[in-house]
C-alpha cells in the first residue's frame, strides 16, 4: 500500500499531534524540525518508528533514522514513500 | 553496514566542565549552581568516568557534540564480570543525558555507538521508562527479574511517615505518635518484629567478602569478577551515600562459627535501609535474611528496601517482604545472546553493588 507523499505526511502529522499532544493552535508541522522544536524526544522517536513500520509495512534501518531527512514530517514521508516503493 | 555516528566521541578531561553543567541543567535543575557544589559535581564526573580503571579498560564514556557544544553524555563504567567461569567485560551505563534541544536522534545514536564498543555486555539497572524504550529499540532487552524491588516494614507507622523521603512538617509532629503505635504493634516478636536468629554476625572484611562473592558467583551463570581493588572501590563509593546511613557489611556465622552468608546495607536510624547485597547458598537464605532483618531492627531502621535477587524470592516472601516495581528497569545488551539471557532468566549474581548505586553522585 503506497500512497502519495502528501497522504503519508498527513498520516504522520496526525499521529504526532495525537501521540505527543500537540494541539491545533500549532500550525502545520510539515517542515518543522521535530526534535529541535521539542515535539519529539528520544523515546518518542522509537514510538514514531514503530508506528511507521506498522502502518506502512516497512523496515527502517539506521541510515534512515539517523539521516537529516528524518527530522521533519515531509522528510520522513519521503523516506517512507521510497522505502515502501522498494519493498513492493 | 557500519554506521558512523556523527558528533559522538570519547569523553575526555576537557569535556568535564560542559558535561557537569549539562547534567546539572537537565537532571538537577534545582541544584545550587554555587561554585563549591559545581566543583564537586565536576570532580565526580572526573573521578568516576575518567578513573584509571575506566581508561585502562579501553572502554569510554561518550559525549555528543554539536557545533563545539556538548549536548549529550553517556557514562560508562567498565566492570569485570564472568560468564560460565570465563571472564568478560561489562559496560555499566549511567548518567545518560541529552540536551532537550537535541533530543530525538542523538540519544539513539549515542546508545548504538556504545553498544558497538568492545565490551561483551552493556548494563544499566536504574533506567527510567524512556531509557527502556531506547535500549530496546537499539537491540537491548529488559531483565525483568532484576527490575523488581522489595520492601519490608519494620516499624510501619514510622515507615509510613518517612516513605519516599518525606520530611514534611507534619511528619515531625506525628513522629512521637508513630513511635508509640510501633511500640504497640511490635511489642512481641512475630510478623513485624524479627525474632532473634541463631548464630551470630561479625564485621565482614573485604578479603573475606571477596572470597564469599567468588564462591557464590561460581554457582550462577553470570556474576562479578572482583579483585581487591575494585571491591574496595565499590564499597568506598557506597559509603559516600552518607544520607542513606552507614554501610553495614556483616557475615552471618552459624553456631559452629562457620560463615553461611553475608549482607551489605545502609542502616539509617529512623529511616529506611537500602540493601545492596545479600549472599548465601540456598539452604542458608532463610537464616541470613533473619539476621539482616534483626540487624536492621537493632539499628533502628523503620523499613528495609532492596532490589530483588531472584534466588531469594521465596524467602523474601516468607519474611513478609512485598515485591513492587520501584520505577527502575535493569536493561542488558550483549552481542552474545546467551549472556543477556542469563540475566533475563535470573541466573546471575548481580546486585546493586555491581550496578549504578556505586556510580551515583553523592
Amino acid at each position: 500500500m503506497v500512497t502519495s507523499q502528501v497522504e503519508i505526511a498527513s498520516v504522520i502529522e496526525r499521529f504526532i499531534r495525537k501521540q505527543f499532544r500537540i494541539d491545533d493552535t500549532v500550525p502545520s508541522l510539515g517542515d518543522a524540525h521535530l526534535f529541535e522544536s521539542g515535539f519529539v524526544d528520544s523515546a518518542g522517536v522509537v514510538e514514531l518508528i514503530a508506528f511507521l513500520e506498522a502502518t506502512f509495512k516497512i523496515r527502517l534501518d539506521d541510515d534512515h533514522v539517523f539521516s537529516d531527512e528524518f527530522t521533519t514530517i515531509h522528510g520522513i514521508a519521503a523516506i517512507v514513500e521510497k522505502t515502501a516503493s522498494v519493498a513492493q | 553496514m557500519l554506521m558512523t555516528y556523527t558528533g559522538i566521541r570519547r569523553f575526555g578531561e576537557e569535556d568535564v566542565p560542559q558535561v557537569a553543567e549539562l547534567h546539572r541543567r537537565v537532571m538537577r535543575p534545582h541544584a545550587p549552581a554555587a561554585n563549591g557544589w559545581m566543583q564537586e559535581y565536576r570532580n565526580y564526573f572526573h573521578d568516576v568516568f575518567l578513573s584509571d580503571a575506566a581508561i585502562n579498560s579501553g572502554l569510554s564514556s561518550l559525549v555528543f557534540q554539536r557545533e563545539g557544544r556538548i549536548a549529550g553524555f553517556l557514562g560508562v563504567m567498565p566492570r569485570r564480570m564472568q560468564f560460565q567461569g570465563r571472564p568478560l567485560l561489562a559496560a555499566v551505563c549511567s548518567q545518560f543525558v541529552v540536551d532537550p534541544a537535541e533530543r530525538g536522534q542523538a540519544g539513539l545514536q549515542m546508545l548504538k555507538r556504545c553498544f558497538a564498543g568492545d565490551q561483551d555486555l552493556s548494563l544499566t539497572d536504574e533506567a527510567a521508562d524512556c531509557t527502556r524504550k531506547i535500549w530496546e529499540w537499539c537491540g537491548g532487552a529488559t531483565a525483568l527479574p532484576y527490575s523488581l524491588h522489595w520492601i519490608r516494614p519494620l516499624r510501619p507507622a514510622q515507615a509510613a511517615l518517612t516513605a519516599g523521603g518525606t520530611r514534611a512538617w507534619w511528619a515531625g509532629m506525628l513522629s512521637p505518635f508513630a513511635s508509640a503505635v510501633d511500640l504497640i504493634v511490635t511489642r512481641r516478636q512475630g510478623r513485624l518484629r524479627p525474632a532473634a536468629p541463631p548464630g551470630s554476625r561479625v564485621a565482614l572484611e573485604e578479603a573475606a567478602l571477596l572470597e564469599c562473592v567468588q564462591r557464590l558467583v561460581n554457582r550462577c551463570a553470570f556474576g562479578p569478577a572482583y579483585d581487591a581493588q575494585t571491591l574496595k572501590w565499590a564499597l568506598a563509593r557506597a559509603r559516600r551515600h552518607a544520607d542513606d546511613g552507614d554501610v553495614r557489611a556483616l557475615a552471618v556465622m552459624d553456631e559452629s562459627q562457620a560463615c553461611v552468608g553475608w549482607f551489605i546495607y545502609h542502616a539509617r536510624r529512623g529511616g529506611s535501609g537500602e540493601v545492596l547485597q545479600v549472599g548465601a547458598e540456598p539452604r542458608h537464605h532463610r537464616v541470613v535474611l533473619d539476621h539482616l532483618l534483626d540487624d536492621a531492627w537493632q539499628q533502628g531502621v523503620t523499613m528495609l528496601s532492596g532490589r530483588l535477587e531472584p534466588a531469594l524470592a521465596p524467602e523474601l516472601s516468607e519474611h513478609g517482604c512485598l515485591l513492587y516495581r520501584r520505577g527502575y528497569w535493569t536493561l542488558v545488551h550483549s552481542k552474545r545472546p546467551e549472556v543477556a539471557h542469563a540475566l533475563q532468566r535470573g541466573d546471575a549474581f548481580f546486585t546493586r553493588l555491581e550496578g549504578e548505586w556505586c556510580l551515583q553522585f553523592r
